[in-house]
């Protein structure tokens, strides 16, 4: 006899649904379904999800054994958090997940790993148009675009630019001071970008984008530390903004008394 | 038919063998006037799989990376003016952060949809843009050099090959010596070898970006890359 039994704790925002299925004599399909209000968050490898999942929950063939099921997800936890949709014998059928066949693209990639350079390795400026674009502007901050192409999936799906190019727009910053804005400004589109992602493609992209888990922890742990940095250069180009225009520099006066 | 050419060690020549198969399968299919035979698809194409570290001629227009961006179609990315059809791949590491290579299998197939032979010059390691091409692929070319290490690398890109159910249609022993051992080779690989003689000829061909049918016709590794070509021939008809 099939039992489910499962159950959500929430930390920091998230969601994280626990399930346990025991009394699985067989091999049995399993389709187990999310009851919460928003997308399921699967388990990965390599950025990929494990075998058997999908937007509305997990289904896969399990056992003779107990099952563990776990998935997170941004939606409040209420009760239940998930539900066994259905448990039916297949006997015979091989576990999905015990010796995954390397049958899909996405297995091949959760077994192998994705080889792209992780986003750190990515040099600054760099950009990924293709060779027919338009050489890209001798000022960063005008190269919105380009640097949008070298980021695709941080950008913005409306097409926008970032929101805090607009501000710097048709006013050349030192090279320096651009070049640390983007930076940052690539992290808040990316966290943005977690932030928002509403359907499990949208948040695998997003992770993706991230370079993966620990890029997902990069972003995390750099958030604060990012904020505090803004706003006190923004208050100290404010002061100095302020005091420069009072100081008016007496050009005719100086020349006189030379 | 989709060929991955693929091999495990860096620098055993891969992307000089992919090029000169596929000029070598485009000039058979050339001789036996399979042209017409074949229709609408044109012969061979090669792409360059290696997205990080790209090496084939690349020329102007959308590359291998654009495609697996979302923005170029398979077939936007096809260069047909040079010797030998190409996919080339971009050089950036942006680029190839951008590609998603998820979208790999189907280039692979569009481009199968138009080209009779699609030779994949797959990267080195064991990552899985050495797997997706075996995945994909019809059948396998493994090359190494008779090095102990490009050996036991490739022995395990053999094993991933069978892992993936790419059939090894042949070893290429390349940058052989006077008397090389393609029979130990072969007995240790499970399929066939091929050995191809060092040959400054094929690596000044490769570094103008020219198949060495154009370069040097009668050098002595023409005649290996030809016989190769004829045994993946042979592979595709069973």
């Amino acid at each position: 006899m099939v039992t489910f039994d499962c159950r959500a704790e929430r930390f920091d925002g998230v969601t994280l649904v626990t399930a346990v299925v025991s009394g699985v004599a067989e091999p049995t399909r399993l389709t187990v379904a999310n009851r919460l209000d928003g997308p399921v968050h699967p388990p990965r490898r390599q950025g990929v999800p494990e075998a058997g999942w999908t937007d509305d929950g997990f289904e896969g063939v399990v056992g003779p054994e107990t099952c563990a099921l776990g998935y997170a997800t941004p939606a409040p936890a209420a009760d239940p958090p998930a539900e066994l949709v259905s448990a039916d014998p297949v006997p015979g059928a091989v576990p999905s997940a015990t010796e995954e066949r390397l049958d899909s693209d996405a297995a091949v990639i959760r077994e192998l790993g994705d080889p792209s350079p992780p986003a750190d390795a990515v040099p600054m400026g760099e950009t990924d148009a293709s060779p027919n674009a338009e050489p890209p502007a001798a000022v960063p901050t005008d190269d919105a675009d380009a640097a949008t192409a070298a980021e695709p999936i941080a950008a913005d799906p409306s097409g926008n630019p970032p929101v805090d190019r607009p501000d710097t727009a048709g006013e050349p910053l030192p090279d320096d001071v651009a070049r640390w804005l983007d930076t940052v400004s690539r992290r808040v589109d990316r966290a943005e970008r977690l932030a928002d992602a509403e359907s499990l493609d949208e948040a695998a992209e997003a992770v993706r984008a991230a370079g993966g888990l620990d890029g997902v922890e990069t972003v995390a742990a750099r958030g604060s530390v990012d904020e505090r940095c803004l706003r006190a250069v923004a208050r100290r180009a404010e002061r100095l903004a302020d005091r420069r225009a009072a100081a008016t520099v007496p050009v005719d006066t100086l020349a006189r008394l030379a | 038919m989709i060929l991955a050419v693929t091999g495990g060690k860096g620098g055993v020549g891969k992307s000089t063998i992919a090029y000169n198969l596929a000029a070598e399968l485009d000039a058979l299919a050339q001789q036996s006037g399979d042209g017409r035979v074949t229709g609408a698809r044109a012969g061979s194409v090669v792409v360059d799989g290696d997205l990080a570290m790209a090496d084939l001629p690349a020329g102007r227009g959308p590359d291998l990376h654009d495609v697996l961006a979302g923005r170029a179609d398979p077939v936007e990315a096809v260069r047909a003016d040079g010797p030998v059809t190409v996919v080339p791949c971009g050089r950036t590491l942006a680029g190839a952060r951008s590609a998603d290579l998820r979208g790999l299998t189907d280039v692979f197939a569009a481009l199968e949809r138009s080209h009779r032979w699609v030779v994949v010059d797959s990267p080195a390691g064991l990552h899985a843009d050495v797997g997706l091409p075996l995945s994909a692929a019809d059948a396998a070319v493994l090359v190494t050099t008779p090095e102990r290490a490009a050996l036991a690398d490739a022995l395990r890109v053999r094993a991933l090959a069978r892992e993936l159910d790419a059939g090894l249609c042949r070893v290429v022993l390349n940058h052989a010596g006077p008397t090389p051992a393609t029979d130990a080779v072969a007995d240790r690989f499970g399929a066939p070898a091929v050995a191809v003689p060092e040959s400054d000829a094929l690596a000044a061909a490769q570094s103008n970006g020219r198949p060495l049918s154009e370069t040097a016709p009668d050098a002595a590794a023409r005649r290996s890359l030809r016989d190769l070509a004829a045994a993946v021939q042979s592979c595709s008809s069973v």
